[in-house]
């Protein structure tokens, strides 16, 4: 059987072929392509420097109005909304927030006020805190929440899988109902941060223990709390739709009870690009992100509503200084020296959306400071050769090999997207200077933080250097105090790195509440940081909330006492006071 | 059926048993083979060629360095433009400079999807001549030998059959550890093994009844003997015919891995990687996405082309029903 | 046949534990416990409470006591419940099933009509144009990487002309076409191959069969073509395509990972990856198990099938 081929066949599967890439592409002669086009031109003329950060107002404009019903995109699902025992990450945090009322709240200006709590007061050395509950408030199957609540919770608190370790961090001994509407929080240490547990969602959030102790399985997908919204029905992986709370306690500011959506559906969409399709299509009306990439392609779309949010969270990594060459500062600094800063974030997608970073804080924090962003070291490749080629010269150089020799370093990121174009941005600049060998490694994230944690006794870990986010709009205390605590003591000690002065500060930094001392406290310990460099930063991750244009009140929305609330925090918005304008 | 799903036998009908016909062997095969073909296989067969080619070429490039390289528009495929001192911006269109445009980062994607064909035809081609000859062998085995060596060998089979093959790769992968080049290629190798035992096994069950297998078995020829010189190479052409086509599987097999993040590391150009890093930058641009679908697409369909050329060329003799 | 279910039967028991064990003692080998993978990633890891929560999760026994444990309380139906989210693994199955069958079958289903057709004109009229540009958009077919696929349809369908909603499921139980919409773009993406691949299938067997003493007969006896290609040839014509229907079901059964990974669908595949990047040894041991089975199943039936529709076979003892 001889075979014989059609060429006609072929040419017309050729072409086929072609048109179907060509459609997956897109043709170019598309109107919006060009709209695009001006819209990244006036984009330009326009500088984007402060249009980063979204103003957080109430906003006074328009109409508030009751009814209606929204869908809510998000980047993540948890397989289980229980605050103790499951991972909220910022995506599913917009939806427990909806179920669950916190204790405390963070104010814009970064302290912290009382939800739940109508107030909070320490003992004189941080130890003992007492809490006033607000009375009055029910849960949503009816259930009154009184300070034993509080109480009950703590036994479920000390056993679960995320509350656990803050528990332990925040040094917390016991709970105790002293009457309907008091609780005592007592500490095992000094620790002024402590209301800022209570703002988290493992420690702060109140669900119903009892229910909770009897089938905590069952709880995970039918969680009960005192929030504006109740669960609805919940498909994970799918949609979960919460439904407003008709007994809900917090009022807006003119007495209207909150809130004033009726409905609310989440819809996991793990795709940037998609997620972002769903809201330009209307299939969502808002949706959040924390890829800077997804920013700057939602700014080049028309009609939509953004509220970006710099913060404080950043990218960068670390070095595990307990293994050589990391060991010698020299090391450290050099290749510090060589990040292109610059370079990364425009590998990110993130030209003029996100800030180069200096320090744990954000510019708009209150504990950002000049003088550590006067010291830290900034990109110049000539000094970073330099100051490595000391390391290289030295006979007694740590990593044992010969005068002149390269550094071996292996440079490790999760597998994702965006991490992969950074971590060749640095591997490629790290190599151009003819002293480093860079073998890029990824793994799951899993995998990755297993490394990094290292196993007992000494927590040492494989890592070289190691992608990393550092800092976050949580109390600095949170991940400082832990993160840079003895190694050996502390598995989450990821760079090893051990400075007594700076522990010592940061003890003290817990020891006060007082703003401007701690902001002092700080300062001294940015400087160790930028002097030693144990870390890197690349730059800041900026964040996004975008909605149709009709829905209000993402920005801007109150505390109890009237203060204006944190607004929207790593993408984590709140949808009490959201409504829809006709 | 998911074209990424490794374990799937099925593109050639598995116990349809295919032979060489007689005027294909020979002298002179190569150019019979040419003047067989039609212009579209034709055409398959200068694309795969210029991929081999392109495969071996970048491999020298590799492994002797890139000096040279850039009088056929050729670049260090990971050199970042402000590194090695070119201009390019990231997402740029074709140009004199970079033949196919720039990706993300502003490196040329020419370079870099020639520098992918090596990645792609290497965990290919391993996987196909790894499956190929261990298949054949205990395929041969299973389906001459029968009974216990059977039982136990098509059981082990059946069980890796069963289980999700990307799934099972997945966790080799992370379990087992880097990813390099050599890894992969061993580890989808390994996975390749069980689908080609099962297309040996079959064909061997119709040679073993064969004539000459029964004539040989009545002299009292060698089991040994009969299984190498009989059955083993009555059945390679057929599992040969299933071997180009699982390659082709393969190259689509690399590009999930990278969707998933867990292909070749880089900054190693694969087309799966490029495909991945082009999609963040979709709404930009899409011709950084372009190419490597294209190189994707082309080769495979090559590749199938080539296999169908193949079959076609071998005749049909006997059939499984 | 009684012998043939009851060998099959002892495969099935003795893959399924082959199965179960290779996952479990696997993904114990995966780097990181699956206490550090439910934790937090800055949680301070004092030991006690390490040890609290391995006591909760059931994780310190030595492996082969969990691993016994699980078989235990498996062979007695309870596959257990994973520690991420308290979710019931026969629970997820339960949830996920609807979904990955209903593609499944939708795919399959979209692929016989299309392909059975032109299997059968290119079986009648080998060599024809018609043929060719058959065989042509197959072997386009059979080229396209379903991922790539996915893409395109993605790109056309939803970006482009806003006809089908992006992501999600709609239940069917929710609503019939809303329900249609979430399955087509999937469904299609996995098609294409199947298509391809069936319509070979067909042509191939159909060519051999329409050269048999029944059907030149049947001919002779002046019956009309399509009676004679449907209700004569048909049939016969199809073992290889059941045998190959059979893997294929049993393979999308779980092996749709990426397809629902692009369009975020709540089937088996899409849990399995992310319960293998959670570290859910749990509900990965659960679900590789469930797969494992329906694939024995499925393949065993089609066996059975095979009986059925040709006795020939019986005696050969496939």
């Amino acid at each position: 059987m001889k075979y014989k081929s059609h060429g006609i066949t072929k040419l017309l599967s050729l072409l086929f072929a072609f048109t179907l890439i060509a459609a997956a592409c897109g043709g170019s002669d598309d109107p919006d392509d060009n709209a695009t086009e001006t819209t990244e031109g006036t984009a330009e003329e326009t500088p984007d420097t402060t249009s980063a950060d979204t103003e957080i107002v109430v906003d006074e404009e328009s109409e508030r109005q009751y009814g209606g019903a929204i869908s809510v995109g998000l980047e993540a699902e948890a397989p289980g909304l229980r605050p103790w025992e499951d991972a909220f990450a910022s995506p599913v945090y917009n939806m427990a927030v909806t179920i669950y009322d916190k204790l405390m709240e963070q104010r814009v200006d970064g302290t912290y006020g009382g939800w739940l709590a109508e107030d909070i007061t320490p003992n004189e050395d941080f130890t003992v805190w007492t809490l006033t509950l607000r009375e009055g408030v029910e849960f949503h199957n009816g259930e009154k929440l009184t300070a034993n609540t509080l109480a009950e919770m703590f036994p479920i608190h000390q056993t679960g899988a995320q509350s656990s370790g803050q528990v332990t961090a925040a040094g917390l001994i016991s709970v105790e109902a002293t009457d309907d509407v008091t609780a005592v929080y007592t500490l095992e240490n000094t620790n002024s941060a402590f209301p800022a547990y209570l703002a988290r969602s493992a420690l702060g959030m109140v669900f119903d223990p009892v229910a909770a102790a009897a089938d905590t399985d069952a709880y995970a997908n039918a969680p009960i709390g005192t929030g504006p919204f109740m669960i609805e029905s919940r498909d994970v992986d799918n949609q979960t739709v919460v439904v407003r709370n008709p007994n809900y306690w917090k009022s807006d500011a003119d007495g209207n009870q909150l809130p004033y959506l009726d409905q609310i559906t989440f819809r996991p969409i793990p795709d940037e690009g998609t997620r972002l399709d769903s809201l330009t299509s209307g299939t969502v009306e808002v949706m959040q992100t924390l890829r800077q990439g997804t920013i700057r392609d939602a700014r080049n779309s028309d009609g939509l509503t953004l509220y970006e949010h710099q913060g404080n969270n950043t990218g960068g990594g670390m070095y595990n200084v307990a293994v050589p060459p990391f060991d010698d500062v020299r090391v450290r600094n050099a290749l510090t020296l060589m990040n292109n800063q610059e370079s990364v974030i425009a590998a990110l997608g993130g030209e003029g959306i996100s800030n180069g970073t200096t320090q744990w804080f954000g510019s708009d924090s209150p504990y950002w400071s000049q003088a550590a962003a006067d010291a830290w070291p900034t990109f110049d490749f000539d000094a970073g050769k330099a100051r490595l080629q000391e390391y290289l010269d030295d006979p007694e150089r740590s990593d044992g090999k010969a005068v002149g020799e390269k550094i071996d370093v292996d440079l490790s990121c999760p597998p994702d997207p965006t991490l992969i174009a950074a971590m060749q941005v640095i591997e490629q600049v790290w190599t151009a200077s003819e002293q480093v060998n860079v073998t890029l490694s990824q793994f799951d994230q899993a995998t990755h933080i297993n490394t990094a944690l290292g196993s007992p006794p000494d927590f040492t870990g494989e890592h070289q250097a190691h992608c990393w986010r550092w800092s976050s709009e949580d109390d600095p205390s949170f991940s400082l105090n832990t993160g840079f605590a003895p190694p050996n003591l502390s598995p989450v000690n990821f760079s090893n790195y051990f400075n007594e002065e700076m522990f010592g500060l940061l003890t003290q930094a817990v020891a006060t509440t007082d703003v401007a001392e701690r902001k002092a406290l700080y300062e001294q310990v940015n400087l160790i940081i930028a002097r030693d460099t144990p870390i890197w930063y690349s730059g800041g991750t900026a964040t996004m909330i975008a909605t149709q244009p009709e829905v209000q009140g993402i920005n801007g929305w109150t505390l109890p006492d009237g203060t204006v609330g944190i607004g929207f925090p790593s993408a984590e918005g709140r949808y009490v006071e959201v409504w829809l304008e006709s | 059926m998911s074209i990424v799903d490794i374990n799937t036998p099925v593109p050639v009908p598995e116990a349809a048993l295919i032979e060489l016909s007689e005027d294909a062997k020979g002298k002179g095969r190569v150019r019979r083979y040419w003047s067989a073909m039609g212009w579209g296989t034709r055409l398959a067969a200068v694309w795969f060629s210029f991929i081999v080619l392109a495969a071996i070429f970048t491999t020298l490039l590799v492994v002797f360095g890139f000096e040279g390289a850039s009088f056929i528009g050729l670049q260090d495929p990971d050199g970042l433009p402000f590194l090695v001192g070119s201009d390019a911006k990231p997402n740029e269109g074709p140009s004199l400079d970079n033949w196919l445009g720039t990706d993300n980062l502003g490196r040329d994607i020419f370079s870099r999807i020639l520098h992918g064909s090596r990645i792609s035809l290497t965990v290919s081609l391993t996987a196909a001549v790894f499956g190929m000859t261990f298949g054949l062998f205990l395929g041969c085995l299973a389906g001459f030998k029968r009974g216990k060596v059977e039982t136990v060998i098509m059981s082990i089979v059946d069980v890796i059959l069963a289980f999700p093959a990307l799934i099972l790769l997945l966790i080799m992968v992370i379990v087992l550890g880097r990813q390099t080049l050599s890894f992969i290629s061993l580890t989808i190798g390994l996975l390749a093994i069980p689908p080609f035992t099962r297309v040996a096994r079959a064909n061997s069950l119709s040679v073993s009844n064969r004539e000459y297998v029964m004539a040989a078995r009545a002299i009292g020829t060698k089991p040994t003997k009969i299984l190498f010189k009989e059955i083993i190479p009555n059945v390679a052409p057929s599992v040969f015919g299933y071997a180009l086509v699982y390659a082709a599987l393969i190259i689509a097999v690399e590009g999930a891995l990278a969707f998933l993040g867990l292909s070749v590391q880089p900054p190693t150009a694969t087309w799966g990687q490029m495909l991945n890093e082009a999609r963040g930058d979709i709404k930009v641009t899409v011709v950084p996405a372009l190419w490597p679908a294209g190189a994707f697409f082309f080769t495979i369909l090559s590749l199938n082309t080539l296999g169908d050329f193949y079959r076609s060329m071998t005749a049909f003799r006997g059939s499984s029903l | 046949m009684a012998k043939l279910i009851l060998s099959r039967l002892v495969r099935l028991i003795l893959t399924l534990l082959a199965v179960s064990a290779l996952t479990f003692f696997l993904l114990k080998q995966l780097p990181g416990s699956e206490i550090d993978a439910l934790l937090p990633p800055n949680a301070p890891r004092d030991p006690e409470t390490i040890a609290l929560l391995e006591e909760r999760f059931n994780l310190n026994d030595p492996l082969p006591v969990q691993y016994f444990k699980w078989l235990g309380n498996a062979v007695q139906g309870d596959l257990g419940t994973s520690a991420f989210g308290g979710l019931s693994v026969s629970g997820q199955i339960k949830d996920r099933l609807p979904i990955t069958a209903e593609l499944a079958f939708v795919s399959v289903f979209f692929a016989l009509i299309i392909a059975v057709p032109l299997g059968i004109i290119g079986a009648y009229r080998p060599k024809s144009k018609t043929d060719s540009i058959i065989s042509g958009i197959n072997q386009v077919f059979i080229s396209s990487p379903n991922y790539l696929v996915a893409a395109v349809l993605l790109y056309v369908l939803s970006v482009r002309y806003g006809l089908l909603p992006t992501v999600g499921w709609t239940r069917l139980g929710d609503s019939i076409t809303g329900n249609l919409k979430s399955v087509i773009m999937p469904a299609l993406s996995l098609a294409l191959l199947e298509i391809a691949i069936y319509t070979r299938l067909i042509k191939t067997d159909m060519s051999a069969t329409l050269q048999e003493d029944f059907i030149l007969s049947a001919r002779a006896k002046g019956l009309p073509n399509r009676y004679v290609l449907f209700r004569h040839a048909l049939r016969p014509s199809s073992l290889s395509l059941i045998t190959v229907l059979g893997l294929n079901l049993g393979a999308l059964l779980g092996g749709t990972v990426v397809i629902e990974f692009i369009f975020g669908l709540p089937g088996i595949g899409g849990k399995l990856l992310q319960s293998v990047f959670s570290r859910d040894v749990v509900m990965v041991q659960g679900l590789a198990v469930f797969i494992s089975m329906s694939y024995v199943v499925i393949n065993t039936l089609i066996d059975i099938a095979y009986l059925v529709v040709d006795p020939r076979t019986r005696s050969r003892g496939v």
